[in-house]
């Protein structure tokens, strides 16, 4: 009953082996046993987004995801996001458009809008409502963090 | 509501035979486990305690989405999100597609699957619908062999189905009617892709080859029944009827007062959602009716 396993999975490009128990979740991992605070608990039960990460480039609410499940994938946080010693553009785009306010949203909402940018790379305003409607936030309103995506879209599209 | 999940063995399976083995050894209080979105919170919540969870997102039949004579064969552990977007399933079953689209938000739909959903047995499943209205049927592997049935006789009641150690490994949508046209319609209380419907209609109709009248209607309720339900009454209703906004109308109605059956519950009073269901069939008629009339005049 809830033996161990052993896995491997590649979190922002480093190789972990870890033994974890079955009932853990991904989310459980990252957090309590890596120190990757940055993907955050919300409701835990998939409904807020504050959790998202993507495992094998797809975004999913790493609280119903079991860390065993994840063995043999690829796991990036928003740890992961900055490369080079760079932000990632949705990075700098939230920043500069005044959609972080107490941030505990952001983490899951850049999540989210990177794999939405990658599957549909000039999303309408229609698009990205509907692509970020799992992911809640109760500071901004939503606008500046609409805003945000698009221009990081923008920005990604012209190859910066 | 919050918390840990409580401990549990977990399998693998990697064959559908592996998988049904496990279940006759388990013998019971085994929770199949695709997506999980649906399960895991059930747990956290302890309203459910498997002894185990048996993994069947590695057995390769079960991901497949193939054409099959002309229709349309998913495996029961596709995501709801990889049917929703597939080529095949937007230009050829664009009312599915529709549909399952509205099953959660991106990443609830990289997870959750088709057969999870029906097996859930939500009377609110939001793939349910559209599944009836398109005639589709269900296939169920277990230890005496294969069978087949209708999706309208899967559902048994809240949260129950007629699976019994079995597997639900593949959804079967026949060809549709060329002429036909769909749509499934939420209400919820965000009018967001997260919301469990407090009603839902989906509409799948044929005209006849002139446009004029209704040669074949099927349409289905979620959330006002113990289990996604045919609205047979307001069916027969349009049968061979003209297209107008009178027999759209009295359809409308008589889904509302004979088909409907609802309950009051924490989403909504049974009276708002008879009444919630006679808008929604009324308006999903009208845009059917719209989109046959457009066909029309091409």
């Amino acid at each position: 009953m809830n033996e161990p396993r052993d896995i491997r999975v590649t979190i922002n490009g480093e190789a972990y082996s870890i033994s974890a128990a079955p009932n853990e979740t991904l989310l459980d991992l990252l957090r309590y046993r890596l120190g990757l605070v940055g993907t955050k608990k919300g409701c835990d039960i998939g409904d807020c987004g504050s959790c998202t990460v993507l495992v094998d480039g797809k975004a999913v609410n790493s609280c119903l995801v079991l860390a065993v499940e994840t063995n043999g994938a690829s796991i990036t946080t928003i740890e992961g996001m900055r490369s080079a010693g760079q932000l990632h553009p949705l990075q700098q785009a939230f920043i500069d458009h005044g959609a972080v306010q107490c941030g505990f949203c952001t983490p899951g909402m850049i999540m989210a809008a990177k794999f939405l940018l990658e599957e549909e790379p000039n999303p309408t305003e229609e698009d990205i409502r509907f692509a970020m409607a799992g992911n809640l936030c109760r500071c901004t309103g939503y606008v500046s963090i609409m805003k945000a995506i698009a221009v990081a879209g923008k920005a990604l599209r012209e190859g910066k | 509501m919050l918390g840990t999940l409580p401990p549990f063995e977990y399998y693998q399976p990697s064959t559908l035979e592996e998988a049904l083995v496990l279940l006759e050894r388990l013998d019971g209080n085994v929770s199949l486990f695709a997506g999980g979105t649906d399960l895991l919170v059930a747990m956290k919540d302890h309203r459910l305690k498997p002894r185990a969870l048996v993994d069947i997102k590695h057995i390769p039949q079960l991901g497949t989405i193939r054409t099959e004579d002309g229709g349309l064969s998913l495996g029961a552990a596709v995501t709801t999100r990889a049917i929703a977007r597939a080529l095949l399933v937007r230009e050829r079953f664009p009312l599915l597609s529709q549909a399952v689209r509205t099953l959660g938000s991106m990443q609830i739909g990289n997870r959750a699957t088709l057969g999870g959903n029906l097996s859930n047995a939500s009377p609110a499943a939001d793939c349910a619908p559209a599944l009836l209205t398109l005639r589709a049927w269900v296939k169920l592997a277990g230890p005496q062999g294969d069978r087949s049935l209708p999706l309208e006789d899967f559902f048994l009641g809240p949260g129950k189905t007629v699976i019994n150690r079995e597997v639900l490994t593949e959804v079967h949508v026949p060809a549709p009617s060329a002429l036909g046209r769909g749509i499934f319609y939420k209400l919820g209380p965000r009018g967001a892709p997260e919301d469990i419907c407090i009603a839902s209609v989906a509409v799948f109709a044929v005209p006849d080859a002139a446009g004029r009248s209704w040669e074949d209607v099927s349409i289905a309720l979620g959330a006002v029944a113990p289990m996604p339900i045919r609205a047979r009454n307001a069916e027969e209703a349009l049968r061979g009827q003209p297209i107008g906004a009178q027999t759209t109308k009295d359809a409308a109605q008589m889904a509302a007062e004979k088909d409907a059956q609802p309950i009051s519950d924490i989403r909504g009073s049974a009276s708002y959602r008879r009444a919630m269901i006679q808008v929604l069939v009324g308006r999903a008629l009208e845009h059917v009716a719209r989109d046959v009339k457009k066909e029309a005049m091409v």
